[in-house]
């Protein structure tokens, strides 16, 4: 006899005697059941297809001249023939090349390391498995063959430890760099622009900001260079011209000639105007009439915290407008 | 003077066979089956206790679910970045003929990390534009980094 007296609350229920009572319904199915492991019968999908004779000349085995595999054996070009060898002969071995210097990579550029570390990485492959077959072989020319392979694999690794060792120091050039610009450095090197090329060279160079303005990435920087690249725009054709100088100083209050002040255009949609404008004195006179009749109205006055959204606009105008090849001027009144 | 004699450091011929060889908690012997032959080289696959794994490095990309399927978990899986318009004329070896061109950091204290070298080169950059440095020529040997 059990005693219940120190038990759980459903102790009684467990043992109680079920051998007899009613079976339990059968549970609900589910509602995500388990998948069949085989979908389908394969007597259901088999198909008895014609017998395909036996012969290296059937189509299926032809193999055009420029199929990419080709890449991992050794090319042999012969009266302007190419043909491919299963292991490169040990006459043809280059076995005098010498691997690139630090200093021939460092004059490259980056797609050119990248795709020169896929040639090393190619070469490498195919000699990785010539030396593998060659092993298995037993002939008396073996070790000199597997040694000569062995040298040239050895300049292929040398060049790709010497294409990672440039990108790092370039990296590093970089982020040193990065870290100590100051805004007297850009300055420095914005004494270098006269010419709408150099322009974009330079905005390009310090900013990042392309030439084609749909392709750039809107950000903060962005924006802080378009104003950048704006106020350099009217210093410099505001020093040359003294038209546009006047019409700066009366109209605007800017005076880029007195470099003791350090105010210049802040206001985003002014600084669109001149940012798309033309670099030359004709484009910029227009602008500044433009950002005029943009002052006009105190509601025109882009808040700091509005401007990434505000540019975006405009910029989607802007493509809208090219693609569909009217020569209507975006204007941010227009907007 | 006489070299020590190796036997000198084992005890007795007996223990010199019964080395010690690491064994589990079941007798197992970790390296393999035998004590014989060389146990220098390289372990396979296939070699080993039942403790022993020894991947390709190519699997574990993925987790098997409780169907028996493998969901593959595309962040581990390696992926090689290939240059989308590579520049085919360039070969993996340099001719021997040709000089190893030497880079000249004259002015620069720090060499190719220098940060005075890096504003000069933008300056460049922004005056001519992308320019061939006088080394394209072969014949040049000396050149500022």
């Amino acid at each position: 006899m059990l005693n219940f007296n120190r038990c759980l609350h459903d102790t009684a229920t467990r043992y109680a005697r079920t051998r007899f009572t009613i079976p339990k319904p059968k549970p609900i199915p589910s509602s995500n059941p388990r998948k069949p492991t085989q979908t389908t019968h394969y007597l259901k999908n088999l198909e008895v297809t014609p017998p395909i004779p036996p012969s290296t000349a059937n189509k299926q085995f032809h193999i055009s001249d420029t199929h990419p595999l080709w890449q991992f054996f050794h090319t042999n070009i012969k009266d302007n023939k190419k043909s491919h060898d299963y292991i490169t002969p040990p006459s043809q071995l280059d076995t005098q090349s010498r691997s690139w210097s630090i200093t021939e990579l460092r004059r490259k550029s980056f797609n050119d390391l990248h795709s020169l570390w896929y040639a090393c990485l190619r070469q490498r492959n195919i000699f990785a498995r010539e030396m593998h077959l060659i092993n298995t072989e037993t002939s008396s020319n073996k070790n000199n063959h597997v040694h000569s392979l062995q040298q040239i694999n050895e300049k292929c690794r040398v060049t790709m430890w010497r294409i990672r060792h440039v990108l790092s120091e370039r990296d590093y050039a970089f982020r040193i760099a990065r870290s100590t610009t100051t805004n007297n450095v850009i300055d420095q090197l914005s004494e270098q622009v006269e010419t709408t090329e150099q322009l974009e060279r330079f905005q390009y160079a310090v900013f990042g900001i392309s030439e084609i303005i749909s392709e750039n990435v809107i950000d903060r920087k962005f924006i802080d260079g378009l104003k950048y690249i704006t106020n350099l725009k009217l210093k410099i054709l505001a020093k040359k011209h003294d038209t546009l100088n006047e019409k700066l100083v009366n109209d605007l209050q800017l005076n880029y000639r007195d470099n003791t002040s350090s105010m210049g255009i802040n206001d985003l949609a002014e600084a669109f105007i001149v940012f798309i404008a033309e670099f030359d004195l004709e484009s910029s006179i227009e602008a500044c009439d433009a950002i005029k009749e943009l002052r006009s109205d105190p509601k025109n006055k882009i808040s700091k915290y509005d401007e990434l959204e505000t540019i975006s606009k405009y910029i989607k105008q802007l493509k809208e407008s090219s693609s569909s090849q009217d020569e209507v001027e975006v204007t941010p009144e227009a907007i | 003077m006489r070299a020590t004699n190796i036997l000198q450091f084992q005890s007795t011929p007996v223990t010199n066979l019964l080395r010690p060889w690491k064994k589990f908690k079941d007798g197992t012997i970790f390296y393999g089956l035998t004590k014989t032959g060389n146990k220098r080289t390289p372990l396979t696959t296939k070699q080993g206790n039942k403790t022993m794994y020894k991947g390709t490095r190519s699997s574990g990309i993925g987790r098997h679910t409780k169907y028996g399927e493998y969901v593959i978990n595309w962040r581990k899986v390696r992926t090689f970045v290939t240059p989308t318009f590579p520049n085919l004329e360039l070969k993996p070896l340099v001719s021997h003929n040709t000089n190893e061109l030497r880079h000249e950091f004259t002015g620069f204290k720090k060499g190719p990390l220098d940060k005075n070298l890096y504003f000069e080169k933008i300056k460049e950059f922004i005056r001519d534009g992308r320019v061939q440095g006088k080394a394209s020529d072969v014949s040049c040997h000396a050149e500022r980094g």
